[in-house]
């Protein structure tokens, strides 16, 4: 089902799904300690990395909007429109 | 009782199907396929709700900014904060209050904010954690206490996720696992609708005197 991944990456979410369900067989026999470790550290790299990158689009997002005066006005209506066409 | 087996429109069969479903997940069996809550973040009208609540949250940023009267290199840097935890709160929202990760967001934003009133702006540093998801606590605790024995590694490793998932400090390992399958999937969900936004943004943006 899921087998040991060579590099660290996490690219799809169902990868994620593995990885816990690993993880919560790992955690109940306490037999492969350092398999434990390692998926938890894959685990909490993953968030902080899912966090960063919230955090470098909102630094975009700052910068696309600009300053609050009326020469860049971001048109609001277009935006909620285009958003809701996904 | 052959006429239920034979018979496709008796829905005898289908009871009982719906019956060991849901038996299967009042056990709690890990091996189930994750929680709907958990999958509807990866549905696209979940997006798209999630998008267009965060943009009318950023109009609503945008206009408080230009009302008030802090220097504009500032207001730059803080404004990104700004719409960072505008994203985090409107993520927060729409998981309806079904996982203790959003309920940490909406609660420490709310005491966060009740101190800020009464403090009269008084600095930009941050109390409690729950609120900066972005930033790591640094262990102030480590410096007040004496040096102790170390915990073992998954002990350790265990503490750092339950940091990094808000408002999971001292929930049970299993609740973690769950709180961290769903903050993951919320994520994913939130990084989409973000680089969407983004991508109208850089190039939609028209120059109309619009209402904003």
């Amino acid at each position: 089902m899921s087998s040991r991944r060579l590099d660290s990456t996490i690219a799809t979410e169902d990868e994620v799904k593995d990885l816990i369900l690993e993880l919560q067989a790992l955690l109940s026999t306490e037999v492969d300690r350092s398999r434990t470790t390692k998926v938890l550290e894959e685990i909490c790299n993953h968030i902080k990395k899912l966090q960063k990158e919230v955090d470098n689009l909102s630094k975009k997002i700052c910068g696309l909007l600009g300053p609050p005066d009326t020469s860049s006005n971001v048109d609001f209506a277009e935006v909620l429109k285009l958003v809701m066409e996904l | 009782m052959e006429s239920a087996i034979s018979n496709p429109d008796f829905n005898l069969e289908d009871e009982e199907l719906k019956r060991t479903k849901r038996r299967k997940t009042e056990t709690r069996d890990p091996e189930s396929d994750p929680k709907p809550e958990t999958i509807k973040w990866r549905s696209e009208s979940e997006q798209r709700n999630y998008s267009t609540k965060l943009v009318e949250a950023l109009r609503q940023v945008r206009r408080n900014s230009s009302s008030s009267s802090s220097p504009s290199s500032a207001k730059l840097v803080g404004r990104h904060r700004e719409i960072r935890d505008a994203a985090n709160r409107v993520l927060a929202v729409s998981a309806k209050g079904k996982t203790r990760w959003s309920r940490a967001i909406l609660t420490s934003r709310l005491s966060s904010k009740l101190a800020h009133n009464n403090n009269n702006y008084n600095n930009t540093k941050h109390k409690k954690g729950a609120n900066r998801v972005g930033a790591k606590v640094t262990g102030c605790s480590r410096l007040s206490r004496p040096e102790k024995k170390r915990l073992p590694p998954v002990q350790r490793k265990v503490k750092v996720l339950s940091r990094l998932v808000p408002g999971c400090r001292k929930v049970s390992l299993p609740n973690l696992l769950e709180e961290t399958t769903d903050y993951i999937a919320a994520l994913e969900m939130q990084v989409r609708a973000m680089t969407k936004i983004t991508e109208i943004l850089t190039g939609a943006p028209v120059n109309r005197f619009a209402s904003s």
